[in-house]
């Protein structure tokens, strides 16, 4: 399989405050992988270190052979990475089309290519509140938004940030079915989840972060009935 | 027969004329600064920095438009032809040079660089134009017309209806095309904008840029009808202020409304009482809605 994120002995945090340390992972093509573990282990802070919001302080990221650990933000973007961050991070003050088309700002073709007739395909409801300001919508709504919003520039990987947080468990289920939806598509997915449940049953592969390294590393079906897991994270 | 009129309802008559008249003229001057105000939303919205330079880029437009006026025999209105884009280089240049370098600066230093970009413009006008006021000697919208009883100046009126339509011109660039919408998602949230592929320091340059060259076009419309001195820069910072605070971020329309209220008060005050006490009646208006409503009028959450 092609290998198309490697993350090479990562170590980072914030200002002078250690939070990762010797992190290796990677993601190959047409992959789901997720990365769970506890709340302050570092899972949201190695994502914004390979979407370039944070640069570490040592280690390699390489994004299809390219080094993108000191590239800024919006060029991680324009090379095919879409990252939606905890809490969905939309333009409340822009409508639901609009934060769609910021999606796909670095990639404008794909509106005239009627890709938001397929986003609004898969997110109905999108489609019904399109203008809509964002920060009217509902919990729900908004995350949905924030996954479409990631989606429209066509990415190569997608790596969404605790998607299911905050939400009532129908809510939680509706946002998997669209997230499947995805993976049969062929879309590359890094997930970051405390919902364990979830996140293994979903991915192909996953990764155990605790304080900053990587404890664990197996197929999520592997995971999700090792000893470790059941006791820490299943309550088994 | 003239003289056996009955005075008091004469008298009072005439009171009424005045505040509609002083009405009227609040509104045209109002208009235009509410444009001054849009260029001044366009800055802090974005990057939060509060352009203490802003009237000041007011004043070097009126003397850019003396100049051009002066020198090249252009026609007053036609400058921003030429100023706009001058200016957008010269705020674009500013802010790459002197602005980007205090963006993760206290608040105290980026005060303190753009007061002195302020003093630093006025003395460049000093040395360049002199001390004594300066006014253009011919425009095509000069001379008055007449609707009913009152009386309104061409030029006045003119540069209103074209402050109003570069109003409603730059909301529909901030809507409907995509660097305005880079601006937008910026000013909402920088992190995620810069997710969506946004470079934040080419929109921020870009915000600055035309923020700075909404000021030539203020500017070539104010020299119409008004002379320019070094240190009126001060004024239409200041009014700008007191404009955006009452309106609040996020709102062209609330910017108009509240450039109009402003105006009026300004002119009313001046007109019906004491011409002094026009900055007082700005600034009782500035403290007052900071006091009420620190959000503004129209403005955002």
């Amino acid at each position: 399989m092609k290998e198309m994120l490697v993350v090479e002995n990562l170590n980072a945090g914030y200002g002078k405050v250690p939070i990762l340390k010797d992190v290796s992972i990677r993601v190959n093509e047409g992959e789901v992988v997720a990365i769970i573990g506890p709340n302050g282990a570092g899972k949201s802070t190695l994502l914004k270190n390979v979407s370039g919001l944070l640069n570490g302080y040592s280690g390699k990221i390489r994004f299809t052979e390219q080094n993108i650990e000191s590239l800024p933000a919006h060029k991680v973007t324009r090379l095919g990475i879409s990252y939606v961050p905890e809490g969905g991070r939309l333009f409340p003050n822009m409508t639901v089309r609009e934060n769609l088309l910021m999606g796909a700002f670095c990639n404008r073709e794909e509106i005239k290519k009627g890709i938001l007739n397929e986003i609004y395909e898969l997110f109905p409801v999108l489609k019904d509140r399109a203008r809509q300001f964002a920060r009217t919508l509902s919990g729900g709504e908004k995350q949905m938004l924030a996954i479409a919003r990631g989606m429209v520039s066509r990415p190569n990987l997608i790596m969404l940030d605790e998607p299911s947080l905050g939400l009532a468990p129908n809510l939680v289920d509706s946002i998997y079915e669209r997230l499947k939806a995805l993976k049969e598509r062929g879309l590359t997915i890094l997930l970051v989840e405390q919902n364990t449940n979830y996140a293994l049953e979903f991915s192909d592969r996953g990764y155990v972060l605790e304080n900053g390294s990587i404890v664990m590393e197996g197929s999520g079906k592997d995971l999700a009935v090792s000893e470790h897991i059941k006791r820490h994270y299943l309550g088994l | 027969m003239i003289g056996s009129q009955p005075r008091p309802e004469s008298s009072q008559g005439g009171v009424v004329q005045a505040v509609i008249q002083n009405i009227i003229n609040g509104t045209m001057m109002g208009c235009i600064y509410a444009l001054i105000t849009l260029g001044l939303s366009l800055i802090f919205g974005v990057m939060n920095i509060v352009n203490f330079a802003h009237g000041d880029f007011v004043m070097i437009s009126m003397y850019f438009t003396f100049w051009a006026s002066s020198l090249w025999a252009i026609e007053t209105v036609a400058t921003p032809l030429i100023t706009f884009p001058f200016l957008f280089l010269f705020g674009i240049l500013t802010y790459y040079l002197i602005i980007h370098k205090t963006l993760r600066e206290k608040y105290v230093i980026q005060i303190a660089i753009t007061v002195g970009l302020m003093t630093f413009l006025r003395a460049v006008a000093q040395l360049l134009w002199k001390a004594s006021p300066r006014a253009i000697s011919y425009s095509i919208v000069q001379g008055t017309f007449v609707i009913g009883n009152y009386t309104i100046m061409m030029s006045r009126f003119t540069s209103a209806v074209v402050s109003v339509a570069v109003i409603y011109l730059f909301s529909l660039f901030l809507n409907h095309t995509w660097q305005g919408r880079a601006i937008r998602a910026a000013s909402d949230d920088l992190d995620a904008a810069s997710l969506m592929g946004i470079s934040y320091k080419w929109t921020y340059a870009l915000a600055f840029g035309l923020g700075t060259a909404i000021t030539a076009i203020a500017g070539g419309m104010l020299m119409t009808f008004q002379q320019v001195d070094p240190t009126m820069g001060l004024r239409f910072g200041l009014l700008s202020f007191c404009i955006l605070a009452l309106a609040g971020l996020g709102t062209t329309l609330g910017i108009i409304i509240s450039g109009v209220i402003v105006g009026i008060a300004e002119s009313l005050a001046m007109g019906m009482w004491d011409p002094r006490a026009s900055s007082l009646v700005v600034y009782m208006i500035f403290i007052l809605v900071l006091w009420l409503k620190p959000r503004g009028l129209f403005g955002r959450k």
